[in-house]
């Protein structure tokens, strides 16, 4: 009857005694071959899991190391309760934004540089998973924000797609129809942020050391966005009912949007008989500009079996894998060299591609995320007419130095 | 009593069986409760990221502590909006779904209703919902084209095309708004943790409210059923007692009825004010904090600092914090219904 009562707390202390005993790691880089490596990933949608799916059956087929890969949701907190518990995944998706909160944690090993031909892959991405001098991995593709229009609307309102921001205002008023807008966009930075960078604007200077907020160039491109809004021929998602600019679109509550190349998957599974198409911003006082966002495989620092999982990323990252991945699932290779193959069978997005050369990234650093969600407040705010620009501008330049100092 | 007691003392090496035979229990409450609590308070006194092992944090006093009550920025003003935001959640959701329980108790427990077993369930029914799946059927019934717009546009002059969960204005700044005043008066620029007092007056937005009218409406059924169970505790001769004596229908209810209830409304109003200081599930599904951080809420706050801002320690810190207004409310709460007693 005793050994029954002692069963759980002998287990609990077993428990105990194991994971304290696992905490040792080593910096060993293990062996290139034969070994059993886990991946995390996330899913954007059902063409991404299939893609990854079939690279890592591919590379389980060379017969060098053995892939499992753990597609999760609520991403972020598993992957962090891994690193919390100091027994990563060996290799997993960091999404641009989390990067400098990772490489500061110390979770990331920098092997940016250890794949191969690494000068192919575009210059701002590699400076989006850069953090204090180091390159810490490879960015596996990557979006960029265009206006996306509803052709059949433009046609008929004999409107062409905008090429300045007049225009753009033109536009929008005239394809904005009683209690409809012309354009929706969701109320973030990571869709305004275009508007601040097309006006020669950011949030912070270059290398993130000061808050630029308190510009005539950030003034300016909140007052014109909204404006926009205020005359009612722009609009956020969720104000005309919609969850995101796409929805919007796809249902008909707006003729133009701003999105990245992730509409492309959405509106043939959502909205496969609607007809649109994909221009570039229309440019602003100080030219073409918009965002570009990434995700890398980052290789664990605590992992076991480094070289094995270095090798694996040297795979995934290759041309020929790059291509077959990006091939159905419509985010854009991140080598430069693949660009003119990608375009040949989707000429029609072209317009993504070329926002790789005005670019910017929208990447911080540690502790950046209350500002940009202060900014965000403040955005919500202008779009709903309750804040002005002056108010925004203040209270985000003063959140982030509170952050920068 | 006296006899165990007596007993015990004289078999003295029966309380170490005593104590081998709760060791499993106490040992799980150790490992899954007291520890991951000390734990907790232990790190909210660190710097920790919660992307390395905890080995990797770095101790920093009582900084996060500082940074949410007393150093101005922005960690504090959001702290102050999340408590400002809850505050009016708790003070709208608790007393409305305390009373309409009690009602509701009271009607199911009434003599002369017909097919109590139908409305006892039909009552409780939205307590046993998924509260995720409920919240995301409020998001569409509150959506522009959602059924409460279509019910309110038939029912009102007009088209009523209020976009709920994305209204950020406070209820008493729309009140003071239609008698006119629409932005803070000089003497209220004054600022209570980073927030001016104008802000903190702004009571529930449309949005929070719409999140309290959901929470209201799933946890009442729970509390009926407390309510039942007090009610049907009540011997029914003290009520006939009271009926010859001359007593009329509110009388009884009020002298014999509510104060032989006050143990379950205790109980009720500890809970409310437990859950409703917790609230996270139906904002992380329905709002995210949002519009213009007017859902923002302590427990949500944890989540985001610490999943998000890779700030664990300061997660750990607001979760301390949480707990002793928690204490404070549930205090107060004890203190009035004992003077009222």
């Amino acid at each position: 009857m005793g050994t029954r009562q002692w069963r759980l707390p002998a287990a609990l202390a077993a428990l105990i005694l194991l994971g304290a005993s696992a905490c040792g790691g080593d910096d060993n880089q293990g062996n290139q071959t034969g070994a059993n490596l886990q991946m995390y990933a996330f899913s954007s949608s059902a063409a991404e899991d299939a893609a990854l799916n079939a690279a890592i059956a591919a590379y389980n087929k060379l017969g060098r190391n053995t892939v499992r890969l753990n597609i999760l949701p609520e991403y972020d907190t598993a992957l962090q309760t891994a690193l919390a518990g100091g027994q990563p995944p060996d290799v997993f998706y960091v999404n641009d934004n989390k990067l400098p909160d990772l490489a500061r944690a110390g979770a990331l090993e920098p092997i940016g540089d250890k794949v191969d031909n690494p000068d192919d892959f575009y210059e701002s991405l590699r400076q989006s998973f850069t953090f204090e001098g180091a390159y810490y991995c490879p960015p596996k593709d990557f979006s960029t924000l265009q206006l996306i229009y509803n052709v059949d609307e433009l046609a008929a309102a004999g409107v062409q797609p905008p090429k300045t921001w007049e225009e753009l205002t033109a536009a929008a008023q005239k394809l904005t129809k009683p209690g409809r807008p012309g354009l929706a966009i969701n109320p973030e930075f990571y869709r305004w942020g275009v508007f601040l960078a097309q006006a020669g604007g950011w949030p912070t200077n270059s290398d993130v050391t000061k808050m630029t907020m308190d510009t005539a160039q950030v003034r300016q491109a909140l007052q014109y966005v909204a404006d926009l809004h205020k005359s009612g021929s722009a609009a956020t998602a969720a104000a005309v009912g919609t969850g995101w600019g796409g929805e919007a679109l796809g249902k008909g509550k707006a003729a133009m949007t701003i999105e990245g190349n992730w509409i492309v998957g959405a509106m043939k599974a959502d909205f496969p008989n609607l007809k649109y198409a994909v221009a570039e911003l229309p440019a602003g006082p100080s030219g073409k500009a918009t965002m570009a966002f990434s995700v890398c495989y980052g290789v664990a620092k605590a992992s076991k079996n480094k070289a094995a999982a270095i090798d694996f990323v040297k795979f995934l990252t290759s041309s020929e894998q790059q291509l077959a991945f990006t091939k159905d699932f419509p985010v854009m290779p991140s080598r430069k060299s693949l660009s003119e193959q990608w375009l040949a069978s989707k000429p029609e997005l072209r317009a993504f591609v070329n926002g790789a050369a005005y670019a910017k990234k929208a990447v911080f650093i540690p502790g950046f995320a209350p500002v940009v969600d202060s900014m965000n407040d403040g955005i919500q705010g202008l779009a709903a007419g309750d804040r002005t620009v002056d108010q925004v501008v203040m209270a985000t330049q003063q959140a982030g130095q509170d952050v920068l100092k | 009593m006296a006899l165990f007691r007596k007993r015990s003392r004289i078999h003295g090496h029966q309380s170490l069986a005593g104590w081998l035979f709760v060791l499993p229990a106490l040992a799980g409450l150790g490992v899954f409760l007291l520890a991951p609590i000390l734990m907790a308070f232990w790190v909210s006194f660190r710097e920790w990221s919660a992307l390395a092992p905890l080995d990797t944090s770095t101790p920093i006093g009582v900084k996060n502590y500082h940074d949410l009550l007393i150093r101005s920025g922005i960690v504090q003003t959001d702290f102050a909006r999340s408590l400002r935001n809850n505050l009016y959640y708790v003070l709208g959701v608790v007393p409305a779904q305390t009373a309409l329980a009690f009602f509701l108790a009271v009607v199911v427990n009434s003599k002369l209703l017909k097919g109590k077993a139908f409305f006892r369930t039909a009552f409780y029914f939205p307590s046993v919902t998924s509260s995720i799946a409920v919240a995301f059927i409020f998001v569409f019934l509150f959506s522009p084209s959602g059924v409460v717009n279509v019910l309110l546009s038939a029912l009102l002059p007009g088209v009523v095309e209020t976009v709920w969960l994305n209204e950020a204005d406070g209820l008493i700044h729309l009140a003071l708004g239609w008698v006119g005043v629409d932005s803070a008066p000089g003497w209220m620029g004054g600022k209570v943790m980073g927030l001016s007092l104008w802000d903190w007056l702004s009571g529930p937005s449309v949005a929070m409210s719409t999140v309290m009218i959901l929470a209201i409406w799933t946890t009442t059924g729970t509390f009926m059923l407390m309510f039942l169970a007090g009610l049907q505790n009540i011997p029914e001769e003290l009520d006939e007692a009271a009926l010859i004596d001359g007593a009329t229908g509110r009388q009884r209810f009020f002298k014999v009825t509510l104060p032989l209830m006050r143990p379950t409304l205790f109980l009720v109003l500890t809970l409310g004010i437990i859950g409703t200081w917790q609230v996270f599930d139906q904002i992380y599904a329905m709002t995210a904090g949002g519009p213009q951080k007017t859902t923002l809420t302590p427990s949500y706050l944890i989540y985001r600092e610490g999943f998000e801002n890779s700030a664990m320690g300061r997660a750990a810190a607001i979760a301390f914090i949480l707990f002793v207004v928690i204490l404070l409310f549930t205090g107060l709460q004890r203190l009035a219904l004992r003077r009222n007693g």
